[in-house]
């Protein structure tokens, strides 16, 4: 048991590519707990994918011994937290586990939208924020101005804040340093009844669910009966322990302000859920902490398997996948145009992005997405009120009184020279604008009131396009508001395809429909016939496209030394329209699914 | 070198083809994606003597047809052309209605050449013209003008062949409607007793296939030109009889025609394809292995079941189609039944035809001519 004055539980929370990972590696290395040799690049980020993509997915944790200048040997726990939106939820429960937080920010880029929504929510919590400024190596870093820019916008004393890079190592002593004069040390009290904070949890196939606390009152320690107050699971611990980088570390026990883990045979990665809090079933805390929330997916498709066949395995894979993460939900569906699979959902858009890579490449599944979608509330005639995630399930409209979408606050930070486009994208999305505020000369923070189904479609890719890739972006789901909502339709050869209908404002059926009609008509190979493309609301064909009739196939010459070529020609000709799903006499390739959700500006 | 066996022979009245490549040419044309290419002399006699041998090694057949195709044959010597029918006719028993061809390149041969070739043997010649557009000669990469067409098919009929095939391609990067019935209707002007018109194939590989939006004309054309060629040629008194070939009744090539029935064939040369015993060989394609004698390469072992896949694919490129009693006689089985499910599908989309104890390709049929294929490989 370590004094609670020589812990340091920290986070550090960035805009994305501020470099948020570098120095947590940074910090690890210099701590010494890990040998040169042991230092991976990132060994935070111990999914590849996160790696590859530079992003942190899950949080996790690492216990560092720091010998301090004045002499004292600290324990430092620094809680890595996801650098996105659709995380935000595990953001906060992260930060609620700290006393203090590292805000880096990059010298050259300054403060982004992300850099905003990650302070208020360390604020939120009370957490000590100690501002670094990283990339001083770089040509273009400017520190005194994103210093000023940080004590303008977000009211933090940046007069100590150390000027570090992370990539090269310059400086990350001065950080330490920080961390340890001005990171508040914990003052739980370990005599009162246990209360820890779930902040993350790992299935381990052995172990069962590795869960990630911070012991906030009293301790816990193998043979501890514990309770989760909001599930209202009990378990018996096996093991508690630390988390070095990579490794887990088990101790005798874990008291209050130290930041562990514990097993349990837990098999379930649902009773353990994020925010929940621990207490000693036998004698419980009377309160649990504050903030806990059952996790709500926001953004949903149905994930279907392009080789039918392979639905088992999808099913097994999402059930994989789902024993780390516990935001992803899933139930079967079937669709006429793509068979049997499953409507999945998520916190948001990249989760989505995520969950469909891993798939992939974890499973090797090959999938075909329809259209993302929201929870849009169906406020009946008869009084009843429906949450529609899944355009098939759509009541007929005369049942419906009106209809409500979810509305998000979004805050975009960008140069000044691209708020004329970047609030037009805003209008067409049918933003409502609230605030311009100009946080230095050139650069200004957008406000809008968005619907959220207009964000889920392609508005990252047409905001990065229209703003050269210097805009950045957050939102948090504000509410819900009435909305003229109507269900879209595409037929092909005068079927409706259920898994191409969407939801979707009435003034914006008109162009999503023309444009969706023309990606089908560009993937839908030409039949023997004229295949007409439609896309209607109810029996009404708003936009029509058309696949003329295929006018030309054939080989015009086949004589001895060609026969075995041409025939190996027609198997592979065969063998994709065997690929292509059959829509009563029309043959559509998968392709033409996804093409719907592919974004192209000059549309 | 016998690598198969010859004892087991197919009915010695019926005859089986032999095919002999050249694979030499002046200079390989943008679409051309057979085995060919230009070579010196040295090289060239060795492969004559390499061929020669092959021959040798595989003789003791009945031939009912031999077609010497390329490449350019006619770029052989006569003295090496000489060699090789010498090989052939001392190898093989020859029947005495024998259809003998040989491609022919304009540019590449004069009277004595062709009387050469005629008194050798040959009794049939197919010209590679493509063109009478000087302009789209030179685009698609020929070595000869319009004018030396002419003058070749002028020089083989003078030189004594009464069963010319001239070879003509549509649907040219930036050939019009216009261009293509001129070279059409002069063609059929030379009165030739054989024609084969072919819808230009971009070939993956080839200089054409590389080249980016290539201006050939759309799809609607290209089909125009193709249903003007059939309208025009039945005029002239050539009916077509398979999908790009049209012929006087009754001077159809008997050798070509027996790859679609599937009468048993040989094939000599550099990448040369055999079918024999119901398994299909092709013959090595690099010249250091195949002037050192390596074996041919069994392609594919055809299972009675891909026999009658084949029977009903090569034989519907034909107009007259699959005749339902041959079938019959060769499998022992009705095609109706083998394949129900295809001909119906095939019948309702109007692909195919039966009647008359045939199934044959429809009007539609032959422009989609692939869709129906597909259902028989």
């Amino acid at each position: 048991m370590t004094q609670q004055d020589h812990i340091r539980n920290f986070s550090i929370i960035a805009h994305i590519d501020h470099g948020k990972s570098t120095l947590a590696d940074r910090i690890i290395q210099k701590t010494g707990l890990l040998t040169e040799r042991e230092m991976q690049d990132q060994v935070l980020d111990n999914m590849d994918l996160e790696r590859e993509r530079g992003i942190t997915i899950k949080a996790q944790a690492v216990r560092l011994i720091y010998k301090a200048n004045d002499g004292e040997e600290y324990i430092f726990n620094l809680i890595d937290t996801p650098g996105h939106v659709d995380f935000n939820y595990e953001v906060s429960r992260s930060l609620a586990a700290c006393e203090g937080a590292l805000l880096v920010v990059d010298a050259a880029q300054g403060v982004e939208a992300q850099t905003l929504a990650n302070t208020y929510l360390a604020m939120e919590h009370d957490l000590e924020i100690i501002p670094v400024i990283n990339k001083i190596d770089l040509i273009a870093a400017d520190p005194e101005r994103v210093k000023q820019e940080i004590e303008d916008i977000l009211a933090i004393d940046c007069s100590e804040a150390p000027l570090i890079s992370a990539k090269v190592g310059l400086n990350i002593e001065d950080v330490l340093e920080t961390i340890v004069k001005q990171v508040p040390p914990p003052h739980g009290d370990p005599d009162a009844p246990l209360k820890a904070l779930i902040f993350d949890s790992l299935y381990d196939p052995y172990r069962g669910v590795i869960v990630f606390v911070r012991i906030m009152d009293g301790s816990m320690k193998a043979g501890t009966r514990v309770r989760m107050m909001a599930t209202e699971q009990e378990y018996e611990l096996v093991e508690v322990g630390h988390m070095g980088a990579g490794r887990l570390f088990p101790s005798e026990d874990l008291s209050a302000g130290e930041v562990g883990y514990f097993t349990a045979s837990i098999k379930e990665v649902q009773h353990t859920r994020v925010g929940d809090t621990v207490t000693d079933a036998l004698c419980p805390t009377a309160e649990p902490l504050p903030g806990y929330k059952k996790v709500q997916s926001m953004v949903f498709c149905g994930l279907f398997p392009a080789d039918g066949s392979k639905y088992p395995d999808l099913r097994d894979a999402l059930e994989r996948l789902k024993l780390n993460d516990a935001s992803l939900t899933f139930e079967a569906e079937t669709s006429t145009a793509l068979g049997f699979g499953f409507r999945c959902g998520f916190l948001g858009l990249l989760h989505m992005e995520i969950i469909q890579e891993r798939l992939d490449r974890e499973f090797n599944l090959d999938l075909i997405a329809t259209a993302p979608g929201v929870i849009y509330k169906i406020h009946k005639l008869n009084g009843d009120v429906i949450d529609l995630s899944n355009p098939a399930d759509m009541p007929d409209p005369a049942e419906i009184d009106y209809m409500e979408e979810p509305i998000v606050k979004a805050e975009i930070i960008l140069p000044t020279e691209h708020i004329g486009a970047i609030m037009d994208l805003c209008q067409e999305r049918r933003g409502e604008y609230k605030s311009i505020e100009y946080l230095e000369a050139t650069r200004a923070l957008l406000t809008y009131h968005m619907p959220l189904n207009e964000i889920i479609y392609d508005f990252f890719d047409a905001l990065k396009s229209r703003s050269r890739g210097y805009a950045s972006f957050d939102y948090e789901l504000i509410g819900y508001e009435k909305s003229d909502l109507v269900k879209l339709d595409m037929l092909i050869n005068r079927e409706p395809v259920d898994a191409l209908s969407f939801i979707v404002h009435e003034s914006k059926a008109y162009e999503r429909g023309r444009k969706i009609a023309e990606r089908l008509k560009d993937e839908i190979p030409r039949h023997q016939f004229e295949v007409p493309i439609q896309a209607a609301i109810g029996s009404k064909v708003i936009a029509r496209e058309t696949v003329k009739a295929l006018r030309k196939d054939v080989l015009a010459k086949c004589y001895g030394g060609d026969i075995s070529r041409k025939k190996k020609l027609l198997e592979k000709q065969k063998e994709g329209k065997k690929r292509m799903r059959q829509f009563g006499n029309v043959e559509v390739p998968q392709s033409a699914f996804m093409s719907v959700l592919k974004f192209d500006e000059d549309d | 070198m016998k690598m198969i066996d010859l004892n087991k022979r197919p009915d010695p009245e019926t005859g089986i083809g032999l095919y002999v490549h050249v694979p030499f040419c002046v200079r390989k044309c943008a679409y051309c994606d057979f085995l060919s290419f230009p070579a010196c002399e040295k090289e060239r006699e060795d492969y004559v003597e390499a061929l020669c041998r092959e021959i040798r090694s595989h003789g003791g057949q009945t031939l009912r047809t031999i077609y010497f195709g390329g490449g350019t044959p006619s770029i052989l010597s006569l003295e090496q052309m000489e060699k090789i029918c010498r090989t052939i006719r001392h190898a093989f028993t020859l029947q005495e209605d024998l259809e003998w061809t040989i491609e022919c390149n304009p540019a590449t041969f004069d009277l004595d050449k062709a009387k050469g070739w005629r008194a050798l043997g040959f009794n049939r010649v197919s010209m590679g013209v493509q063109s009478l557009d000087d302009r789209l000669l030179r685009r698609i990469g020929r070595i000869h003008t319009a004018d030396e067409a002419r003058e070749g098919f002028r020089t083989l009929r003078e030189a004594g062949f009464d069963n010319i095939s001239v070879d003509l391609m549509m649907g040219l990067p930036e050939q019009s409607m216009e261009d293509w019935l001129r070279s059409l209707k002069e063609v059929i002007s030379w009165q030739p007793e054989h024609m084969s018109c072919y819808s230009l194939i971009l070939e993956e590989g080839t200089p054409l296939y590389e080249e980016e939006d290539l201006p050939v004309p759309d799809e609607d054309t290209e089909r125009a030109m193709y249903h003007e060629t059939v309208r025009m040629l039945k005029e002239a008194g050539l009916p077509q009889y398979e999908i790009s070939n049209f012929a006087k009744p009754g001077l159809e090539s008997r050798h070509n025609t027996s790859y679609w029935q599937r009468i048993p064939y040989l094939g000599m040369g550099l990448g040369a394809s055999s079918l024999w015993e119901e398994k299909r060989y092709i013959n090595v394609s690099g010249m250091k292995e195949y002037l050192e004698g390596e074996p041919w390469i069994l392609q594919e072992e055809l299972t009675v079941e891909e026999q009658m896949k084949e029977f009903m694919m090569l034989g519907l490129r034909m107009i007259k189609g699959v005749s339902l009693e041959s079938f019959f006689r060769t499998f022992g089985i009705q095609a109706e039944s083998v394949f129900h499910k295809e001909l119906n599908t095939l019948r309702e989309a109007g692909l195919i035809e039966l009647s008359e104890g045939s199934v044959h390709l429809t009007a539609k049929g032959l422009d989609l001519a692939n869709q129906v294929f597909v259902e028989f490989v």
